[in-house]
């Protein structure tokens, strides 16, 4: 999950449309925690009031909740990906990874082991 | 002396069987640790080896000065003639204070662990996940390492609260009233010890979070997933000797405690003869020994399997730079 600036379009915007991409695609979850502004703004080389202006734009469209004291998490409503489900996604991706296991494989795997649970079910 | 560690002095009669036992006796958790480290070594520890470079020169220097320092101590007590020439002007503490110096070294060791101190270079991109001193490590390591301090904090706290203050008013007497006036004493791991051991371990957590903190701040290099088990790994060893240096000193706390259980008095009671008192733990005696001497083998294993993945990567890293 990675988040890259680029071209001539203002800092907070391209923030703004990456994060609101991966939550539509649903690699952020409905309720997962994202990196602090003071963080983002770091690692990205940009002042933190440019992604305070991207969070806040974000949690006006109602993508994210910000807390006091509990961080910025991506709004239940927002995506449709359960969080356990993405944790669990990313748990079976990295034990293919580490077991040399294919995407191709670990698909196949997945969907025979979908299709038994239903049939069960 | 009122540890646990008897002090031998090396006379030249001493024959080889004596000193044997004497070795074993002195540094037998440490043995065990070292075996401990070596099995974990042979059966897992391969998996776990840090890449050559700084991070595995500045893991090996600060593992080996830990160990070497504890082995130092150690013998110091148990083999006057190693003693440095001017011992005997240091400050008796020092020596009596010995339950400390587990805790103290681990301080300085996870200090040096944080080496290399990452720069937070912004590289325009940017990963989405948080990163906090607890971001690279396992929930299992936390909750090892909560268990050890709690489980210090509740034995020296029933240690202390059994404390009574001795002549010079230091809470390290520990009492079996026989009745009639009479009683019998000894040392115990009271609040005189316990005070400092808990302001050291207060300073080891506040180091572990400080030094975990330096390792996640940084923004994750382009080599992503190196970057990640790098930090996951330094974070592993940062918690084991931190995890080791307490179960070493809570090793060292349950044979304190073994040593106090052994207390036995007598007395003349009249007419019926004669009456003899010991602790009401002193059943526990054999246990809180063995209990101890574990714990604190599990702690030297800890800092040998450190040391291990961080020496022998070199080693091999070095065979193939030959080759």
């Amino acid at each position: 999950m990675m988040i890259s600036l680029a071209g001539s379009a203002p800092a907070a915007d391209q923030i703004s449309d990456q994060i609101r991409g991966l939550i539509a695609a649903g690699t952020l979850a409905a309720g997962e925690r994202i990196p602090s502004v003071r963080q983002l703004a770091k690692d990205l080389g940009v002042a933190p009031g440019t992604v305070a202006k991207a969070y806040k734009a974000l949690e006006s469209e109602g993508h994210l909740r910000t807390h006091t004291g509990g961080g910025t998490r991506v709004s239940a409503t927002a995506s449709a990906t359960p969080l356990a489900v993405v944790e669990a996604a990313r748990i079976l991706a990295d034990t293919s990874l580490r077991s040399g296991v294919d995407l191709e494989e670990t698909t196949r795997v997945l969907r025979a082991i979908w299709a038994s649970q239903r049939k069960d079910n | 002396m009122y540890f646990t560690t008897s002090t031998f002095i090396l006379y030249g009669a001493a024959t080889m069987p004596d000193l044997v036992a004497l070795i074993w006796f002195s540094f037998r958790s440490i043995i065990i640790g070292l075996a401990l480290a070596v099995v974990w070594w042979l059966a897992r520890g391969r998996k776990s080896r840090l890449p050559a470079g700084l991070t595995a020169a500045v893991t090996m220097t600060a593992t080996s000065l830990a160990l070497a320092s504890i082995l130092y101590l150690n013998a110091a007590i148990g083999f006057s003639v190693l003693r440095p020439p001017l011992s005997e002007h240091l400050p008796l503490w020092v020596f009596e204070m010995r339950i400390l110096w587990a805790l103290a070294i681990g301080i300085l060791a996870v200090a040096l662990l944080a080496i290399p101190i990452g720069a937070h270079t912004p590289r325009g991109h940017a990963s989405l996940t948080r990163r906090t001193p607890f971001s690279f490590g396992r929930r299992r390591w936390f909750a090892g390492i909560t268990t050890i301090v709690g489980t210090i904090v509740t034995v020296s706290a029933l240690a202390g609260a059994a404390s009574e203050p001795d002549e010079e008013g230091l809470w390290r007497n520990y009492t079996v009233d026989a009745g009639s006036s009479i009683s019998f004493g000894t040392r115990i791991y009271g609040w005189y010890y316990s005070v400092p051991a808990l302001i050291l371990l207060a300073a080891l957590i506040a180091v572990i979070i400080v030094a975990l903190w330096l390792i996640a701040r940084p923004s994750l290099s382009t080599n992503h997933d190196d970057d990640v088990r790098i930090r996951h790994l330094r974070t592993r060893n940062i918690l084991a000797i931190a995890s080791g240096a307490l179960l070493i000193h809570l090793g060292s706390i349950f044979t304190s405690l073994s040593n106090t259980a052994l207390l036995r008095g007598g007395a003349d009671i009249g007419e019926s003869g004669w009456g003899s008192w010991t602790t009401p733990f002193a059943a526990m005696q054999p246990a809180l020994l063995y209990v101890g001497l574990a714990i604190a083998a599990l702690g030297y294993a800890l800092w040998f399997g450190v040391l291990l993945s961080a020496a022998l990567t070199r080693r091999a890293r070095a065979d193939t730079d030959q080759s």
